[in-house]
C-alpha cells in the first residue's frame, strides 16, 4: 500500500490533539458508511459531535481516511502492514486500534465494495423460451419442422436490462447445449488442478 | 519396528486407505487391508492399473485377483518372493516388507512441487481454480436474491454474481485541502475561507457519486507516481546541478515558460509571415465590402455612419431586390461581385506588399539616421573635451615660465606620490595575492571534496532504492511461503517423522555401543583361551621333560609317566567336550531362533486357513460343476 504525501499529512491531522477522541471516533465512522452508501456530505458538515473542528482540516482528515482505508481494501493489506502505515504516519496507539479494528471488521465489505467497481459482461438472469411448429412457408406447400424461440434475460452494468432474443433449430439448439455443457466441464476441470 | 509400522500406516492413509484409527502397528492387520493398501499404491504408481480395492469374496476370484497384485510387484522390480501367498497367508515380516517396496516407489511429485517456491502464476492459477470450483458447487440463486451483484457466501466470502450493480472505473478531479493542520506553512487567509466554507466534500465533487471511490484512489495514484517520478528526476539530475530543491523547481520553471514562450513566439511569427488571412483580416473584409456595396449609393461617411446606415438600408432594399432580380439576375449579381471582389482583393494585396516594403525602407532609414545622429553626438562630445583642453593652455600662455615652474612641481610630486602609492601597492598586494591564491586552493579542494560527496549520495540513494525492493520483493515471497506454509501443515505430520528418525538414530546408536561392547568382551574371552590353552601346553611341555627324564631309572616313575600321558589325553579329551557343548548349545540357540521364526509364521493356522480355503474353492468348483451340469 503506497500512500501520497497528501494523504499521508491528513492522516497526520486526523491522529494530532486538534481533533479529539471522541470526534476522530465519529469521524472514522461516517467515513466507513460514506464509503459503503452514497452518502449525503451534509451529514457529516450538520454533525453536532464533528462541529467544533475548523471545516478546511474536516475535509482534510476524511478525504485522507477514506484514501487509507479504500487503498488498504484495494491492495489487500493486513492488519499488521495496516498498522505499520499508520505507525509510519505517527498516530497515537488507541487511534491506530480504532482504525485497525474498524478495517480488519469491515475489509471484506469493502473489498466487496471495490470489486462492483469492474467492466462487466451481460449477466444472464433468466430465460423464456417457446416451441413453434413451422408447417409451411410461402415457398414451401409442407416444412413440419420445429422451431424454439428463445428469450435470454440479461442484465448490464449500472442496473440496465436487456434481452436477447432468437430463435432456432432443434439441431441448432442440441449444439448450443453441447456447447454449454463442454464449457462448464472443462470449467470443472480447471477447479480441479 | 513399531516406528516404522506408524510411519507406513500414516502414509497409507494419506494415499487413501482408510484405516481405523486404532490401528498402530502390522500386527493388527488383515490380509484384507494389505491388499486394499497394495492396490492403491500400485494405482498411484501405475496411472493404468486397474483393480477393485477389496477382496472378493469367492476364493478362485481372490486368487486370480492376489496373483495380479504380485506380478504386478513383480514387473516393479520386487527382488524377494512374491505371489498370493505374500498376499493372503504370509506373516508380518513380509507384507512389512512388501509395503516399505511400495511406497518406495510411490511418484514423489508431490514432494518436489512443495520443495521449490511456487511462483506467483501457479499460486494464481491455482486460486482461480479454488474460486470457480467454489463457485460451482454453490447453488444458483435469482437475481433479486443478491444485493447489488454481491452474494455473501460467509460473512467474510464474497462473490460478484450478475452484473447490475457493476459499474465501470471512471475518474473525475478530485480536490482535498492539504496542509490545514501544518502550523510552519502559511496558507493564505482566503484560501482558507475557501477550504472551510466553500470547498465540496470529496464525496461530492464528482458528478456521479459512484466515481468517488474510483476518482481517490486515482488522486492517490497519481500523486504517488508524480512524487516517485519527481524523486527519480531529483536523484538523477537535481543532484548534480548542486541546487537546493526550491532553486532546481524555480530553474526549471523558468526554463519551461522560456521554452514556452519561445514556441508561442515561433508559431506566431510563422503565422503572420505566411501572409494568410488570419481571421481578423476575414473579417475587415467581409465587413468593408458590405460597405462598399450600400455604400455607392449614400457616399462618403465615417465608418460608424456607414455601419448605420447599412442596417437601415438593408431593411429597405431587400423587399425591392427581391421583387425585381429573378434568379438568373442573381447569379449574374454574384458572379459580378465575386469579381470585383477579386480584383479588389488582388490589388488590396499589392498595395498591402508595397506598403509593407515601403514600412521596412523606412524603418531601415530611421535605423541609419540613429547611428549618424550618435555618430556626431560622439564626435560633438570629443571636440568639446579638446576645446576645454586647448582653451586651458591658451590660458596658460602668458606666465609661460612661471607656469612650466609650477607644473613641472606638480608634475613631479605627483610622480612621487605615484612612486609611494606603488609601493604601499606592492606592500598590500603581496598577502593579498597569497590569500587569493590560498583561498582559491582551498575552494579547489572542496570542490573536489563535494563532488565526491555528491557521488557518495548518489551512490547511497542507488543503495536505498536497491535495498528498499529488495526488502519488498522479500516480504512478498515470505508472505507467499507462510501462505504455502499454512497451507501445508494440516496435512504432513513432519515432526512427528523427524522425531521418530531422531529416536530410531538413538536407538541405533545405543546397540551399536551394546554390540561393541559384546564383541571386546568376546574378544577379551577369547584372548584368554588362548592365553589358557598355552599355559597348559607349555605346563605339560614342561613336566613331560621332566618326568621322562627319570622315567628311565624307575618303574614308579614309568608308570607314572604313562599316567600323566593318560591324563593328558584325558584333558584334551575334556577341553574338546567343551568346546563341542559350546557348538552344541550354539546350534540348539539357532534351532531354537529357527523355531521361533517359523511359529512366527503362523504355519498351522496358515496351513489351516489354506486348507479351508482348499474346502472352499473345491466346493465352489463343484457348484460350478454342477451348474454347467444342469
Amino acid at each position: 500500500m503506497e500512500l501520497s504525501g497528501s494523504t499521508v499529512t491528513g492522516l497526520q491531522l486526523a491522529g494530532s490533539s486538534s481533533i479529539d477522541d471522541k470526534s476522530f471516533n465519529r469521524l472514522t465512522q461516517l467515513v466507513l458508511q460514506s464509503i459503503m452508501e452514497d452518502t449525503d456530505p451534509s451529514i457529516i458538515q450538520d454533525d453536532g459531535k464533528l462541529s467544533k473542528i475548523n471545516q478546511g482540516m474536516l475535509k482534510e482528515c476524511y478525504s485522507s481516511l477514506i484514501i487509507l482505508l479504500i487503498e488498504g481494501a484495494r491492495t489487500d493489506t493486513d492488519t499488521t502492514g495496516m498498522r505499520s502505515t499508520l505507525e509510519d504516519c505517527k498516530l497515537t496507539p488507541d487511534r491506530i486500534e480504532v482504525l485497525v479494528t474498524l478495517y480488519n471488521d469491515n475489509k471484506a465489505k469493502l473489498r466487496a465494495r471495490l470489486g462492483r467497481i469492474r467492466s462487466s459482461f451481460p449477466y444472464l438472469t433468466d430465460v423464456n423460451w417457446r416451441l413453434d411448429y413451422y408447417i409451411k412457408s410461402n415457398h414451401l406447400e409442407r416444412v413440419d419442422k420445429p422451431v424454439y424461440t428463445i428469450s435470454l434475460n440479461t442484465e448490464e452494468g449500472d442496473g440496465k436490462k436487456k434481452d436477447v432474443i432468437f430463435s432456432c433449430t432443434q439441431e441448432q439448439l442440441q449444439d448450443l447445449v453441447g456447447k454449454l455443457k463442454d464449457a462448464s466441464k472443462s470449467l470443472e476441470k480447471f477447479s480441479q488442478q | 519396528m513399531e516406528e516404522v509400522d506408524g510411519i507406513i500406516i500414516s502414509t497409507l492413509k494419506e494415499v487413501g486407505c482408510d484405516f481405523e484409527d486404532e490401528i498402530a502397528s502390522l500386527t493388527q492387520f488383515t490380509p484384507e487391508m494389505v491388499v486394499e493398501a497394495s492396490v492403491r499404491c500400485l494405482q498411484i504408481i501405475i496411472p493404468e492399473f486397474q483393480s477393485p480395492t477389496h477382496l472378493p469374496d469367492a476364493m478362485s476370484a481372490r486368487f486370480r485377483m492376489c496373483t495380479g497384485l504380485a506380478n504386478a510387484c513383480q514387473e516393479l522390480g520386487f527382488q524377494a518372493e512374491v505371489g498370493y501367498q505374500t498376499f493372503l497367508y504370509s506373516s508380518v515380516k513380509d507384507w512389512r516388507k512388501l509395503l516399505m517396496f511400495l511406497l518406495e516407489k510411490l511418484p514423489k511429485e508431490a514432494a518436489q512441487t512443495a520443495d521449490e517456491p511456487t511462483g506467483a502464476g501457479i499460486l494464481l492459477t491455482r486460486s482461480i481454480g479454488a474460486e470457480i470450483g467454489a463457485s460451482l458447487r454453490t447453488p444458483w440463486t435469482p437475481s433479486y436474491c443478491k444485493r447489488e451483484s454481491v452474494r455473501w457466501t460467509t460473512p467474510t466470502n464474497w462473490r460478484i454474481e450478475g452484473s447490475s450493480g457493476l459499474h465501470a472505473f471512471t475518474a473525475s478531479d478530485v480536490q482535498a485541502p492539504t496542509g490545514t493542520g501544518d502550523l510552519q506553512k502559511k496558507i493564505p487567509k482566503e484560501v482558507k475561507l475557501y477550504y472551510a466554507q466553500e470547498m465540496p466534500y470529496v464525496v461530492a465533487q464528482p458528478v456521479l457519486t459512484r466515481d468517488v471511490l474510483s476518482s481517490l484512489l486515482a488522486k492517490n495514484d497519481s500523486e504517488v507516481a508524480a512524487q516517485q517520478e519527481w524523486e527519480a528526476e531529483w536523484n538523477q539530475a537535481g543532484l548534480a546541478s548542486r541546487l537546493s530543491e526550491n532553486e532546481y523547481k524555480a530553474k526549471k520553471k523558468q526554463k519551461l515558460m522560456k521554452k514556452l514562450s519561445e514556441q508561442l513566439r515561433a508559431h506566431n511569427k510563422a503565422e503572420t509571415s505566411s501572409g494568410a488571412l488570419g481571421l481578423g483580416a476575414d473579417l475587415n473584409q467581409i465587413l468593408s465590402s458590405f460597405f462598399e456595396r450600400s455604400g455607392t449609393g449614400h457616399g462618403k461617411g465615417s465608418r460608424f455612419q456607414h455601419a448605420e446606415k447599412l442596417q437601415f438600408a438593408k431593411e429597405e432594399d431587400a423587399p425591392v431586390a427581391v421583387e425585381a432580380t429573378s434568379e438568373e439576375d442573381l447569379q449574374q449579381q454574384r458572379e459580378q461581385e465575386l469579381a470585383t471582389l477579386r480584383e479588389q482583393l488582388n490589388d488590396w494585396a499589392s498595395q498591402y506588399e508595397k506598403l509593407e516594403l515601403d514600412i521596412k525602407k523606412y524603418t531601415a532609414g530611421i535605423e541609419r539616421m540613429r547611428e549618424e545622429k550618435e555618430q556626431q553626438e560622439l564626435q560633438n562630445k570629443e571636440n568639446e573635451d579638446a576645446y576645454r583642453i586647448k582653451k586651458g593652455t591658451y590660458d596658460l600662455l602668458p606666465q609661460a615660465d612661471e607656469n612650466i615652474e609650477k607644473l613641472k612641481g606638480l608634475v613631479q610630486t605627483s610622480s612621487d606620490r605615484i612612486a609611494k602609492l606603488a609601493k604601499k601597492w606592492e606592500e598590500i598586494r603581496g598577502p593579498m595575492m597569497k590569500e587569493l591564491r590560498e583561498l582559491k586552493s582551498q575552494s579547489d579542494i572542496t570542490e573536489i571534496q563535494i563532488q565526491e560527496l555528491l557521488q557518495e549520495i548518489q551512490i547511497l540513494r542507488e543503495g536505498m532504492k536497491e535495498v528498499a525492493d529488495e526488502t519488498r520483493l522479500k516480504d512478498e515471497l515470505y508472505k507467499q511461503l507462510v501462505g504455502e506454509y499454512e497451507r501445508m501443515t494440516k496435512d504432513t505430520s513432519r515432526s512427528a517423522y523427524t522425531r521418530r528418525i531422531m529416536e530410531i538414530v538413538a536407538n541405533i546408536k545405543k546397540q551399536k555401543e551394546e554390540i561393541n561392547k559384546i564383541l571386546t568382551d568376546t574378544k577379551y574371552v577369547q584372548k584368554e583361551i588362548n592365553q589358557l590353552s598355552g599355559k597348559l601346553d607349555r605346563v605339560f611341555q614342561v613336566t613331560d621333560e621332566q618326568v621322562f627324564k627319570d622315567a628311565r631309572k624307575d618303574e614308579a616313575r614309568r608308570s607314572a609317566y604313562k599316567l600323566l600321558a593318560s591324563i593328558r589325553d584325558n584333558s584334551k579329551q575334556v577341553v574338546e567336550a567343551i568346546h563341542e557343548a559350546g557348538q552344541v548349545k550354539r546350534e540348539q540357540r539357532d534351532l531354537e531362533e529357527q523355531i521361533d521364526r517359523e511359529t512366527s509364521k503362523k504355519v498351522t493356522s496358515n496351513l489351516e486357513k489354506i486348507n479351508s480355503d482348499y474346502q472352499q474353492m473345491k466346493k465352489e468348483n463343484a457348484q460350478l460343476v454342477a451348474q454347467l451340469k444342469s
